[in-house]
């Protein structure tokens, strides 16, 4: 047994906490969580989720809880106003330190039949909903210990709830913004619905507006019922003070559709932990990403985990990475296929480009497969840039860096097809995915 | 005017074992010229190809190149190609990812930007690349699909040919173009090599079959062994060769 290791700020954090208004439900969760992380505390490399992970970063820090902010300091309009997408029409929703922040959202062309609030809010307009739609099992502490943090302390977050048959047509673009004075910890708690046969297009982006080390420590729950259609994308933009936990949980039921592509260039350290749960006949995900690593001490890491729970369900996983510098990239996708999913269709790929000799990447694609009459493959490769090909476009008469830069684009071209929304796709791109 | 000069060229293979492959090349290429290089398997012609086309996985040990008084083995791939330089590759290379007609069109605008003519948009371009497919005989599908990824051999070969009739080059190499093609394949190759012909051009064509010279009648043919010109003659040489073989140069010349 080795000792329990939790950083002396967030000791602080937890001798802090006044109980809240809440719940009894609720109050539970929380408490289940916070005894389940205390006993553990932060995890060691000796654990085989956690291997490639130097939790370092989180040492030596005065990480301060973010607190819901009380006034909107003048030039947050102008500045959240030019975070907005101008080149598609779209639903604008501003979260600032984990908080929604209505005030800063434009929503007025939003249909009827959505809601969108803060989490708080919902619990208490809508607490039958919040709690059907809560997590309905806890998070492991071995598989999910940050999980477990942000149960133990989140407060707030969206609630976005799609009502049955209603298809929003235009994308929801989620800006949220880190700025604080002092280093700051976010524990927010997202959860998002789906209802039969719905549909639903997000642009999720995390911005930070100040240069000292943030923490974000994300929970994301979406559920997507029977033959509900969902695109989620998410665009991190380079900040080279963030430290990012994300653990998302999506469930989807019969017939439904995800498509999820998340993409990130630039960030000092992203942990994303997918859990995708196909419970019912016929549902099918497809979930991909494509991120940059160009500065040195930089670290991504996925582990994505897909589990295929009900026959006739489908999933596509494509992960691509270039590595350049001293940086690192960790991939762990796992593909479960229990007795009941027969007829399941599951592809994995992962692919690494290392531009460096110092970058390194980790790849670990698995299956487990316990029925019998299904298609499952996957691979992974691991190399270095085309020196052929680079070749081939010098000798046409392109500038080596020009050459450079089509290759990796070439690279990212198969991530970046598979946002279906051909808006989102120029936005992303144009925010040099590829430098 | 291209100007070889005891181009000496080795090759370093994964054991690190240094390689000689051309072992002293001197050739003369004048304005408007065409020459042919012939030649067995592994005398060095696809080096001397790659050589002038800038490639990096070769030595120069010693000799020189000059292309219009420009030291070439001094310049980039992509300064040698703003020269005029174009090689058309033995086996081009896939590119996935790589839309072919962003690639053409970035190919042109680079060269026309360095020799500070206009760049072409999109529309502009579309057009003028419509009327050379038709030359090359390539379905404009092509274009829309990553640079020769999943093309048939034919399919690259024409690629490679578009590419030169989009770009214009003064100094065109043909490395084995005519390999795999069928008759109306090479054909065209010929149309196309006789259209761009004039005063200024010229063109080295490597190859290992006489019927290709059919179509393009050649100035000068060089017979290549063991990385040297052993011999040089007119276009009655490449006859020669096919009903004689290499045999009887290499007692003579060795």
């Amino acid at each position: 047994m080795t000792a329990i290791h939790i950083p002396s700020w967030l000791n602080q954090h937890f001798s802090n906490v006044e109980p809240a208004a809440e719940p009894q439900w609720l109050a539970d969760f929380r408490k289940h969580h916070r005894d389940n992380f205390l006993k553990t505390g932060l995890p060691s490399r000796r654990q085989e989720r956690w291997k490639y992970t130097n939790l370092a970063c989180l040492e030596n820090k005065k990480f301060i809880v973010a607190k819901p902010f009380t006034t909107i300091e003048k030039n947050w309009y102008e500045k959240t106003k030019a975070c907005r997408a101008a080149s598609f029409e779209n639903h604008f929703v501003v979260c600032v330190n984990g908080f929604y922040a209505p005030s800063l959202s434009q929503l007025e062309k939003l249909p009827t039949g959505i809601i969108i609030c803060s989490l708080q809010t919902a619990i208490h307009q809508y607490p039958e909903l919040v709690k059907k739609h809560w997590p309905q099992q806890q998070f492991d502490i071995d598989h999910y210990p940050f999980a477990n943090l942000n149960a133990a302390f989140a407060h707030d977050g969206l609630f976005l709830y799609v009502s049955d048959h209603c298809k929003i047509d235009l994308p929801i673009h989620i800006v949220s913004i880190t700025t604080d004075h002092y280093e700051s910890v976010t524990h927010p708690h997202h959860i998002l619905v789906l209802g039969k046969f719905s549909k639903l297009c997000i642009l999720e982006e995390h911005v930070a507006w100040s240069d000292r080390a943030s923490l974000m420590n994300i929970v994301t729950t979406i559920s997507v019922s029977a033959g509900a259609d969902l695109e989620y994308y998410k665009h991190q933009q380079s900040n080279r003070h963030a430290i990012c936990f994300a653990h998302t949980v999506i469930e989807q039921q019969e017939d439904s559709l995800v498509n999820h592509v998340d993409c990130s260039a630039g960030s000092f350290f992203i942990r994303d932990d997918l859990l995708i749960k196909l419970n019912k006949r016929g549902a099918s995900c497809s979930t991909s990403s494509f991120y940059r690593l160009y500065q040195d001490g930089q670290y991504v890491d996925h582990h994505v985990d897909i589990e295929h729970r009900a026959p006739y369900v489908r999933s596509d996983m494509l992960y691509k990475g270039i590595i350049d510098k001293k940086s690192q990239a960790v991939f762990k996708g796992k593909l479960y296929v229990a007795p009941e999913a027969k007829k399941t269709c599951a592809y994995q790929a992962n692919h690494h480009l290392l531009l460096a000799n110092q970058a390194e990447a980790y790849s670990r694609p698995e299956l487990e497969i316990y029925a019998d009459d299904v298609q499952c493959k996957h691979g992974a490769t691991t190399g270095k840039l085309d020196q052929e090909a680079l070749f081939y476009l010098r000798s046409r008469g392109i500038h080596y860096d020009d050459a450079l830069h089509i290759l990796l684009q070439g690279f990212a071209y198969d991530v970046m097809q598979r946002i279906r929304h051909e808006g989102i796709r120029d936005y992303i791109q144009h925010h040099r995915m590829v430098e | 005017m291209l100007t070889i000069h005891n181009l000496q060229v080795a090759v370093q293979n994964d054991k690190q074992q240094i390689k000689h492959i051309l072992r002293g090349v001197n050739l003369t290429i004048q304005p408007g010229e065409v020459h042919a290089i012939m030649g067995p398997n592994g005398s060095g012609k696809s080096t001397l190809a790659n050589v002038l086309a800038g490639k990096k996985d070769y030595q120069v040990i010693e000799g020189s190149v000059s292309l219009d008084g420009q030291n070439l083995l001094l310049l980039e791939p992509e300064e040698r190609a703003a020269q005029g330089v174009f090689l058309a590759f033995q086996y081009p290379t896939e590119i996935a990812g790589v839309n072919n007609m962003y690639f053409l069109r970035t190919a042109l605008n680079s060269l026309r930007k360095r020799n500070h003519l206009p760049l072409l948009d999109a529309a502009d371009f579309l057009s003028l690349i419509k009327s050379k497919l038709k030359e090359v005989g390539l379905n404009e599908t092509l274009l829309h699909r990553a640079v020769n990824e999943g093309f048939s051999g034919g399919e690259k070969k024409r690629n490679e040919i578009l590419q030169m009739l989009m770009l214009e080059p003064n100094f065109i190499i043909l490395d084995e173009t005519d390999s795999g093609l069928d008759i109306d394949a090479l054909q065209m190759v010929g149309q196309c090599v006789n259209s761009l012909r004039n005063k200024r051009r010229s063109f080295l064509i490597v190859t290992h079959y006489q019927r290709l010279l059919d179509y393009i009648q050649p100035d000068v043919v060089h017979v290549m062994a063991q990385g040297k010109i052993i011999k040089s003659g007119d276009k009655s040489l490449a006859i020669e060769l096919e009903t004689k073989g290499y045999g009887w140069l290499d007692e003579k010349s060795l």
